[in-house]
């Protein structure tokens, strides 16, 4: 009974001296964390609105009419006309004109193994 | 607890002449109370202590969960924790992009400078000293401001950093500063008649800054709209070589994708710069697109045309009567350069016939033809999200002269965007949409039927005749396949008579007509005549070959395929490219 007796009356007596103690960090740590959060609010507001300010820029340097002038002062190019644009299947090859795609290819492979015979006959020759 | 520390001593032990006093043991042995009255006292003092023991414990072990256990895990739970500082946008009213997402409207931070005169020691020397920062305000306004009774009065609004810097340094109490807002729009003169502008309260007063006010200041998410402004700056920039060319008073152009009526580029000219406060002459704030009520001669042919061809009540292959003008009992109604002869319908939009159009009308009957102009919204101001609008001008009696001047487009005057949504309808198979601008807007998916799809199949083979055959044909672009009509209506002057020089010129077409994709009106008040246009003004002279170029330099870029043949000559060229470097 006696050993209880002083354990509780030590604990009443250092329980609210550590509380106070942790309450007091704590606010202290609230404190600060909140002076950061002030500080970071009106960075953040102030990048908005430099962000903001830098897209605006960006839309007035992309004003069309300015592009147009600069494009014609530095590059050599001209807006493109409708017969500039064409299907490719529209393109006349030379393979169009004479022979099927089938012949073509029929003789792009004879081609090649005329050219490996070759090779094969000049490293025999070397060798 | 305490009573039993005393208790003990006294019990067998007593000083001489001390009083007995009365012990618990031997005077309440009697006493019939189950509990001694000092214990009750002892487990109430423990029970206390017990539960102030625990409240302080509940504090501890909150204290640890917040302070300390959230750190000994910090690295894990870093990906957890979703703790944000939140800062409030500083800028209140929202940007405004086209479909590409480039800004075309935006605010930007100022500040306004203020003061209050009671704080104010010297209004003499501050005023002096304020005037020398900023030239543009005049001594004495200033001193009167200063010198005022109230505590609140603006003296600049939005000042550049440098001056806000300036003034800081001058150091004169009173003078404050409050955080603003100016509206910009970094395009200028482009967009001018659709954004609209605000004003001094950031408050929108005209365009789209004011039908969409609300919506611009509930929330800082940009506005996206339908406008291009790669295809609006082309079309600006032909459409205002071409006002100069032919001397136009006014011109305007609009741009719409016919299969969901979205506004792609509208202009409407001659135009402002609306980051200008100061008031050019009122013409130019004038919205010709949608404002303006005009009527549009020929060009509503084509709405005759497909009412007549939709009642079913009339053939394409039907022939009209057009030897002699059409008398009526009020009016006589002729042709411009008449063909004097049995015209089909066909005909009858190529040479743009009025005797033939008139009798078409008169055919199918007035209650049916108002029936279809209703469906075609002609009789409605449109619901568009642009603050400056007009309802259509038309005759309250629809009898026979209206009929008939109604089929080749005198008496009923439309807005421009009245007429191109119509079109869309025609030409896209038949499903009318109202116009928008907006891009999430939900009008495209809510088109009706004014149309059969036959019908509209015609219609666009009837309009490409006329730019192949017709008065269409400087606009007949290679590749794009355009097909529309022309409209050349008399203005009338002041006497309330139609003058037959002063014109106004109207070309309304549809690309590609095999399947179409977009429909262009090109319009342009009084356009004068030249030695190049052999002295005409008729809308094949102007207006046409306006909008061939403008259609052969859009078409491009928006993505729409070029269609043709290629000739022998051409192919060679392409040959000789392709192997050439």
């Amino acid at each position: 009974m006696t050993s209880t007796k002083t354990a509780s009356y030590i604990l009443s007596i250092i329980i609210p001296c550590l509380l106070g103690f942790g309450i007091l960090v704590m606010k202290n740590q609230v404190q600060g964390l909140e002076k950061q959060l002030v500080v970071i609010n009106k960075n953040i507001q102030d990048d908005i609105k430099t962000i903001h300010v830098l897209k605006a820029e960006w839309s007035h340097l992309n004003n069309p009419a300015r592009l147009r002038k600069l494009a014609a002062k530095h590059i050599s190019l001209n807006p493109i006309q409708a017969e500039q644009i064409i299907n490719l299947s529209a393109l006349p090859f030379e393979y169009e004109a004479n022979d099927s795609r089938r012949d073509l290819a029929q003789r792009n492979i004879s081609d090649y193994a005329d050219q490996n015979k070759g090779l094969k006959k000049l490293a025999k020759a070397q060798r | 607890m305490f009573g039993k520390l005393f208790s003990k001593k006294d019990e067998d032990f007593y000083l001489p002449g001390e009083e007995i006093k009365i012990g618990k043991s031997c005077s309440f042995m009697n006493y019939t109370c189950a509990k001694d009255p000092l214990s009750v006292c002892k487990n109430r003092v423990a029970f206390s202590t017990l539960a102030f023991i625990l409240v302080y414990a509940v504090i501890g072990v909150r204290l640890f969960e917040v302070c300390v256990a959230p750190n000994l895990h910090a690295a894990e739970q870093e990906e957890a924790v979703h703790l944000r500082a939140f800062a409030q946008n500083p800028i209140k009213r929202a940007d405004i992009t086209d479909r590409n997402g480039t800004i075309i409207a935006t605010s930007l931070p100022t500040v306004n400078l203020y003061a209050n005169p009671k704080k104010i020691l010297n209004p003499e020397r501050a005023a002096q000293r304020l005037v020398k920062v900023l030239p543009e305000l005049k001594y004495n306004d200033v001193l009167r401001k200063l010198s005022g009774r109230g505590s609140f009065v603006y003296l600049k609004r939005n000042l550049t950093p440098s001056q806000q810097y300036q003034i800081n340094y001058l150091g004169i109490p009173g003078l404050e500063f409050e955080n603003g807002e100016k509206r910009i729009y970094p395009h200028k003169n482009l967009f001018a008649h659709l954004l609209g502008s605000t004003n001094i309260d950031n408050k929108g007063i005209a365009g789209i800054e004011k039908a969409e006010n609300e919506r611009l200041t509930q929330s800082d998410i940009p506005l996206s709209l339908t406008i291009d402004s790669g295809v609006q700056d082309t079309i600006h920039e032909h459409l205002s070589a071409a006002v100069k060319h032919f001397n136009a008073i006014g011109a305007t152009a609009i741009l719409m994708d016919v299969n969901t009526s979205e506004v792609i580029a509208l202009v409407s000219l001659p135009d402002y710069d609306p980051n200008r406060s100061v008031n050019p002459n009122s013409r130019s704030y004038f919205n010709m697109a949608t404002k303006g009520v005009y009527e549009p001669g020929s060009v509503l042919k084509i709405f005759n045309a497909a009412m007549s061809l939709e009642s079913g009540k009339v053939k394409v292959s039907d022939s009209f009567d057009a030897t002699e003008p059409l008398k009526l009992k009020y009016n006589v109604i002729k042709d411009y350069r008449g063909e004097n002869r049995w015209l089909t319908v066909s005909e009858i939009m190529v040479y743009s016939s009025n005797i033939g159009s008139a009798r078409m009308a008169l055919k199918v009957g007035g209650a049916e033809q108002r029936q279809f102009m209703q469906k075609m919204g002609f009789f409605n101001e449109l619901n568009f999200e642009i603050a400056e609008k007009s309802k259509p001008i038309f005759p309250k009696r629809w009898g026979e002269g209206t009929i008939a001047t109604v089929a080749y487009g005198y008496g009923l005057a439309l807005t421009p965007m009245h007429v191109i949504t119509a079109f869309s309808a025609v030409v896209n198979g038949g499903i009318y949409h109202e116009p928008t601008l907006l891009k999430n807007s939900d009008k495209k998916n809510n088109g009706y039927r004014v149309l059969s799809y036959n019908t509209s199949k015609q219609m666009r083979d009837l309009l490409r005749l006329v730019v192949t055959d017709g008065s269409g044909k400087r606009a007949n672009v290679l590749g794009y396949e355009v097909a529309g009509k022309t409209g050349t209506a008399n203005k009338l002057s002041a006497n309330g008579k139609y003058n037959s020089k002063v014109v106004r010129t109207t070309f309304v077409s549809t690309f590609p007509v095999s399947k179409p994709q977009y429909a262009l009106l090109v319009m342009m008040d009084e356009p004068k005549g030249s030695q190049e246009t052999w002295w005409y003004t008729t809308a094949g002279w102007n207006v046409v070959p306006t909008a061939a170029k403008v259609i052969s330099a859009i078409a491009p870029q928006l993505n729409v395929k070029a269609n043709y043949d290629l000739d022998e000559a051409r192919q060679a060229r392409i040959i000789e490219a392709s192997y050439t470097r």
